[in-house]
């Protein structure tokens, strides 16, 4: 049940290092936010499956980076970078909050605790970003907590950290377990408050529905994909005539690849007809 | 020395061709060895439709030389057929299978050419004038004349 969401915030996720680097230039920062959401709307927009693959992989970095130890935030935290926020002009909840002037109704959590964690919209479904930290998610479901949220993705920022403690973050990222279990992360809160609302309302099952589907449909043609990928490659390294070995043999002058053992016995180019003139051993990296 | 060398190389593309060929046969067509026998092979075509030999079962036998694939595979139909490209005697006036091989084609696409010339005979290039002759005056003759030759042979 948990997965889908995962996945949807994992897909904003590689944002945040991005605003990061561009927290120590300001005046290209007003710029390069159009640019971030830009890029926003072209991960929504394809859905190959290829992409996606590569997106986990890189995903897979950020948030190993994301989970390093909090031992490192300590010696940097005198950086006068990191005591910046990437948004000040939405220092001010009451501002964060009118940015959610056009919240979805459907969203399955309120602008109100949104904005007091830290986070005003996007202005796109149910994206929010902090003010602070500039990590952005979205796919709320009906019992988040948005403090919970913040720091289970983004333990490091300075905002969450004033605001709640070390401890509350610290709690928080104990109960997220490593890569390759965070599909299967047991959250007692959520665990509790997800169950009853699902026989209450209709359309989270719609909406759930819909994430635990996609998933599925993007990693089945994926693998299908490297397979036919791998596939080609061999195919268009074997020998047209045997059908068997790699090719390693190129034709003068029209350029068509055969293997050695079928070289010797051919006067005429077996692909396209040409005589042969001479053949080239070429060896294939 | 070089013969057991292609010998040994024309078995292995043999091979490789039944495979595919079990996998991904080309429409209303089959083929596979003859007993154990890899180097010989019966087909059959199904009659093309909109031609007259639809309905038609035609059986052809197919031996591969020691050194194919550099040399053609003989192909020859077993059931008689009134063509003017196709012998009495079964033999296939086909350039592909003669002067126009080349090492890269396969059964498969042998047999997708002899379909297509049952379709489409080429009867300015006859084996069997006779019926070269009738096609050329009298196509509904000749169609007359396959049909039944379809009938009595090949159902």
């Amino acid at each position: 049940m948990f997965s889908p969401a995962d996945l949807f915030r994992a897909a904003v996720f590689s944002m945040g290092p991005e605003s990061r680097a561009r927290d120590s230039v300001r005046g290209p920062e007003l710029s390069h936010r159009e640019d971030g959401s830009g890029r926003t709307q072209e991960q929504d927009k394809p859905h190959c499956p290829c992409n996606h693959v590569l997106g986990q992989d890189c995903l897979d970095g950020q948030i190993l980076g994301q989970l390093r130890p909090l031992s490192e935030e300590e010696e940097s935290s005198g950086a006068a970078f990191l005591g910046e926020p990437a948004f000040p002009e939405m220092d001010s909840e009451d501002l964060r909050l009118a940015s959610f002037y056009d919240w979805p109704s459907t969203a399955g959590i309120q602008p109100e605790p949104l904005a007091a964690a830290g986070f005003f919209h996007t202005g796109q479904q149910d994206k929010v970003r902090c003010f602070f930290c500039y990590g952005g998610l979205q796919s709320w479901e009906r019992g988040d907590d948005p403090w919970t949220e913040h720091a289970r993705w983004f333990p490091r920022c300075q905002f969450l950290l004033r605001s709640k403690g070390r401890d509350f973050v610290e709690r928080i990222q104990t109960y997220t377990p490593l890569l390759g279990s965070w599909d299967q992360r047991e959250e007692p809160e959520d665990a509790v408050s997800a169950t009853p609302s699902a026989p209450a309302h209709g359309s989270p099952e719609l909406l759930r529905s819909r994430r635990e589907t996609q998933p599925e449909d993007v990693s089945e043609p994926g693998a299908k994909d490297v397979q036919e990928q791998l596939r080609q490659l061999q195919e268009e390294r074997r020998c047209k005539v045997c059908l068997d070995r790699a090719v390693s043999i190129v034709f003068v002058p029209c350029g068509h690849f055969v293997c050695t053992e079928c070289a010797p016995n051919l006067q005429l180019c077996p692909i396209c007809r040409v005589p042969i003139c001479s053949c080239v051993r070429t060896f294939l990296s | 020395m070089v013969q057991p060398s292609l010998g040994a190389m024309a078995l292995k593309r043999i091979q490789k061709e039944l495979v595919a060929f079990s996998q991904d046969p080309p429409a209303h067509c089959s083929a596979g060895p003859v007993a154990e026998n890899m180097f010989h092979w019966q087909a059959t075509i199904m009659g093309p439709e909109d031609s007259p030999y639809q309905g038609g079962v035609f059986f052809l036998s197919i031996h591969f030389p020691n050194n194919y694939p550099f040399k053609p595979p003989k192909v020859s139909f077993i059931t008689r057929i009134y063509h003017p490209n196709i012998s009495k005697n079964g033999s296939i006036c086909l350039d592909i299978l003669n002067s126009k091989w080349s090492p890269t084609l396969t059964i498969s696409k042998v047999l997708l050419s002899i379909c297509s010339l049952l379709c489409d005979p080429n009867a300015d290039d006859p084996l069997v004038p006779e019926i070269a002759k009738v096609y050329h005056k009298d196509l509904r003759e000749y169609n007359r004349l396959a049909r039944e030759w379809t009938e009595r042979f090949a159902m």
